[in-house]
This record gives C-alpha cells, structure tokens and sequence, in this order.
C-alpha cells in the first residue's frame, strides 16, 4: 500500500475519533511512536517510521487502550471505503475485515 | 474490581455513548447540508448535482445517480450522475447521459419503481443492463471496483418520482450503521426537495404562460378598444354632421366608458411589464411641486362637481427630481388624487409636499370612505383592492396602487397608507431621497 493512502488512512482514523472523543483524538495520536501531527487543522501527519502499518497499528492500539473495543470498530469502520479493493495481505492486521 | 479497571469501564461506557451521538451528529449534520442544498438551489438539475457530489464525498462511493421518473412514457433520465475518478476513467462519461426508455424492460429498475422499495444486487449488469454498457461494466466488474449497488425509490405520496442508484465498493453487510441508517433518510429528504423543486420549476413555467397569455389578450383587447374610442369620440366631437341628439348622447357615455376600458387594459399590461421586468424607465430632471401642481389644477374640476374641496399645501421651494416624469405623474400623483376623489363622499383633500434632511414626503389625505386594518394589506398587490372598494368605485381596476408601488420603489422610495379604519378617511404617505447635489 502506498504512503499516501496510508496517512489518509491516519488522518480518517483520526478524524472518526475526533467525532466522539473530541480533540482528545489529535492528542492521543501525537504520543504515538513514528507518527507526527503536522497541522492538525488541516489534517496533515507524518510517518517517521519506515513501517508505516505498524504506526497505524499503534494508532488503533492507543485509542483501544483508553476507550476499549468499541474504539477498534470506529477505526476498522472508518477506513472501509478507502481500503475496500486493497489486498488483505496489504492491509494494516487491526485494520483487516 | 480495581479503581483502574472502573475507571476504565466507564471509560468505555462513555464513548460507547459518545459514538451513538457523534453518528447522529453526522447524520444530523448532513441532513443539514442537503436542506441547506435545497434551499439555496431552484432548478432540478442544480439540486440533483449538488446532493449527488455531496452523497459521493461523504461516502465514498464510487457512484451516485439521480434520475427523473416519467410514469407516462415510462422513461429515466438522467438528472445528474457523479462518478469516482477510476470508474470516470473507464466510462468516459457514458454513465452521464444514459436515459432509460421503457424502464419496465430493465428487471432492477422496474423492481425498485413498482415495489418502491431498495432494492441491492452485486452484480453490476444486474442495474445498468443496458446494451451501451456491456463492455464498461465487464471492465468495471473484473477490476472489482464496484461490489454491490442499491437502487432507492424517490417516494411523494405514493407515487414514484424519481430513483437514485448508488453503486460502491462494498457489499451492503459491509456498509456501518451510519451508511445504512443515513440513507434511508436521505432519500425522503431528497424525494421532497426534488418534488418541491419540481413543483416550483412548473410554478414558475404556469406564470410565465400566464403573463403572456394576459399579454397577449389585453394587447389585442386594447387594439378593439382603441378603435372604438377614435369612432365614438368622432361622432361626440362632431366629425359628423346630423347625428341625432340621442345618438349623440350614447356616444359621448359609449366614450366615456371606452375610455375607462382602454384604462384598465393600459393598466394591466403595465403591471404585466412591471412584473416580467420589461418596462423602461426614463431618467429625465423635472420639478416634483411642478407635477403636484398641474395634478391638483386639473382635478379641481372633477372635486367641485363633487362638492369636495381640494388644496394643495406645498413649500414655495422647487423640489429637483430625476427619474420617470410620465409615469410618476400619471401613475402616482394623478392615480393617489384620483383615487381619494373617488373614495370620499364628502369632505376635502389635502396634498402636501414637503422636504426632509434627505428626502421629499408627498402625502394625499382625504376625509373618505377610510379603509380597515385588513384592507391596508391588500392594496398594494396586483389585483388587490379593498373588501367594499368596487361598490364606492365601480371602475376600480385593483392595479392602480400596485404600479405606483412599483415605480415608486423602482425610484428608491417609499408608499404606505395609514387610515383610522372605516369612515375615517386614509392619507397616502409617499418618499423619495433627494437627488444629491
């Protein structure tokens, strides 16, 4: 999967969580190793790490560890559309169907 | 259980509940935007594209039509179809003009209109099984782009008046509670912006037929009606000699009430232009006292006969104005004087003109007939007139007050009556700002 498909999938994750936890969601994501906000207004990230799935599966893990599974499915939810004809294979694990 | 584990509990329970309302918001906030769509939108095609773009960015799908059903000729068409950019890449914008004739012969489509219900299938040539489309839809199924498509009845009533059909990358099990759920109510809304749309579309169709149909007639109207006036004011002025003193007689009334006739013709095909906006107005400098002069001078007769005293109480100043010295004259001054001769029985009528910081304050008052608080509402508009007025004024036409308001307010200003109610007489209040320098 190419980078910019997977920072939109950051920013979307991110974004979705906006949506229930409020601005909570930027904060959260910020203390996640390998991903850095950039403008969080605009909804611009940076991977700092080489793999960047493993970033987005620390993303998912970070938010499950403070408001559990149901957080899990807003992410995984989140992202449907947008990886909907991506290989499996390809696709971030806490991410997959 | 630990203080953690609580604290975390309730964590969860919280943006359990937190979620429920953040979807709600959602679909709350896009029901916002396609009311805001529909409001702000008055052709169909305008509105079909606009919720069509704003249904595919929210969700992601890779397209979404809405289309026009015509039961009579059993036809879709097209209002707006909006594409993903891959599957834009292979359709090259046949998906865009495809109309359906003879809908009944397409099994999805027929299925979704008779049911009126949702209908979904995952095949894609199950929904656009149109010759044209065959080889479009093989590519677009081998790419796996589309994975299922949902067919939405647009409902009035009961009647079926348009479909959307939205194809997407996702089978329907796959679509989140929020997708399903927002769709349905979308549908309604769009269903009843379309039709409100639609009805205002023929609305406005009906008026100008109308418009035009008065037009016409009144124009042909005042064509008879202006020939008969240059016989009748022959004989009445003597053209002919030996006319019988009866004769006479009936062509000076016959005269009279010709000429009350082409006033109410000239009047309607005025108020005809003023409404569609082709009456002309010429901008010329001329003295407003002047005017309201000549008015009262040439009135004066028609109020004596009547017993009624007319003054005029104006400054000795001249008053500059610039605008359409014709119409405010005929259209304004003589239809206000005219109009308080008419409706007072008895008593005086006063006129004054009178100077402002920034504008000129033209007022007629009359001791008349007056006119009640739920009267003062009808005058202004076309055909309007007062509950009673017709039996004070029998040539009341209804259009007088509405073509001074329009050309007053065509010149910036002002028009309002005030009257005590019945019995109490009225004064007309007319403003205009004053030209500058």
């Amino acid at each position: 999967m190419n980078t910019n498909l997977l920072q939109e999938l950051t920013v979307r994750i991110i974004r979705e969580q906006e949506l229930v936890i409020g601005p909570l969601a930027w904060i959260e994501a910020a203390k996640v190793p390998g991903l850095l906000v950039i403008d969080q207004r605009v909804g611009t990230i940076m991977f700092t790490e080489q793999d960047n799935a493993i970033v987005i599966n620390k993303l998912v893990a970070q938010y499950e560890k403070l408001f559990g599974r149901a957080s899990h499915e807003v992410s995984k939810d989140a992202v449907k559309s947008l990886i909907a004809n991506v290989p499996l294979e390809e696709i971030p694990s806490s991410l997959r169907p | 259980m630990t203080p953690e584990e609580q604290l975390r509990l309730t964590n969860e329970t919280l943006y359990k509940h937190s979620h429920e309302l953040a979807v709600k918001n959602k679909v709350l906030s896009f029901l916002g935007r396609l009311y805001e769509i529909s409001t702000l939108t008055l052709t169909q095609k305008q509105l079909a594209e606009q919720v069509a773009v704003a249904l595919q960015a929210e969700f992601d799908f890779e397209m979404v039509g809405i289309y026009q059903f015509f039961k009579e000729t059993d036809d879709l068409v097209p209002l707006s179809v909006v594409l993903s950019e891959r599957i834009r890449d292979i359709s090259q914008n046949q998906f865009d003009i495809l109309h359906f004739s003879n809908v009944s012969q397409y099994n999805f489509l027929h299925s979704v209109i008779s049911k009126e219900i949702m209908h979904y299938s995952e095949k894609l040539s199950d929904v656009w099984n149109h010759p044209e489309l065959q080889e479009i839809c093989s590519k677009i199924e081998t790419e796996k782009y589309i994975r299922s498509s949902l067919g939405y009845p647009l409902i009035i009533g009961h009647e079926v008046i348009g479909v959307v059909l939205i194809s997407l990358n996702r089978t329907y099990k796959d679509l989140i509670d929020y997708e399903r759920d927002s769709m349905l109510n979308f549908m309604n809304v769009i269903s009843i912006t379309l039709n409100r749309v639609t009805l205002y579309e023929e609305l406005e169709l009906a008026n100008k037929r109308q418009e035009n149909l008065i037009h016409f007639i009144t124009h042909e109207v005042k064509g008879y009606l202006t020939k008969s006036q240059a016989v009748f004011a022959a004989i009445s002025e003597g053209d002919f000699k030996g006319v019988p003193d009866n004769l006479m007689n009936l062509a000076v009334r016959a005269l009279a009430e010709t000429r009350n006739g082409v006033e109410t013709v000239t009047n309607i095909l005025e108020a005809s232009n003023l409404k569609k906006g082709t009456t002309q107005y010429t901008q010329n400098s001329f003295d407003f006292k002047k005017l309201i002069d000549e008015a009262i001078e040439s009135f004066q007769p028609a109020a004596t006969e009547k017993g009624l005293v007319i003054t005029g109480d104006t400054t000795n100043e001249s008053y500059p104005f610039l605008g359409d010295e014709k119409k405010i004259s005929r259209h304004l001054i003589r239809n206000l004087i005219d109009n308080a001769i008419r409706y007072t029985p008895n008593g005086s009528i006063s006129i004054s003109l009178r100077k402002t910081d920034s504008s000129y304050l033209f007022t007629v008052q009359d001791t008349g007939v007056g006119i009640d608080e739920e009267d003062i509402g009808r005058l202004f508009v076309e055909g309007g007139r007062a509950k009673d007025s017709i039996k004070v004024n029998v040539d009341s036409t209804g259009y007088g007050l509405f073509i001074a308001k329009m050309i007053v307010e065509a010149h910036h200003g002002n028009i309002w009556v005030e009257s005590e109610g019945r019995g109490h007489g009225s004064t007309f209040t007319v403003t205009f700002p004053q030209p500058k320098g």
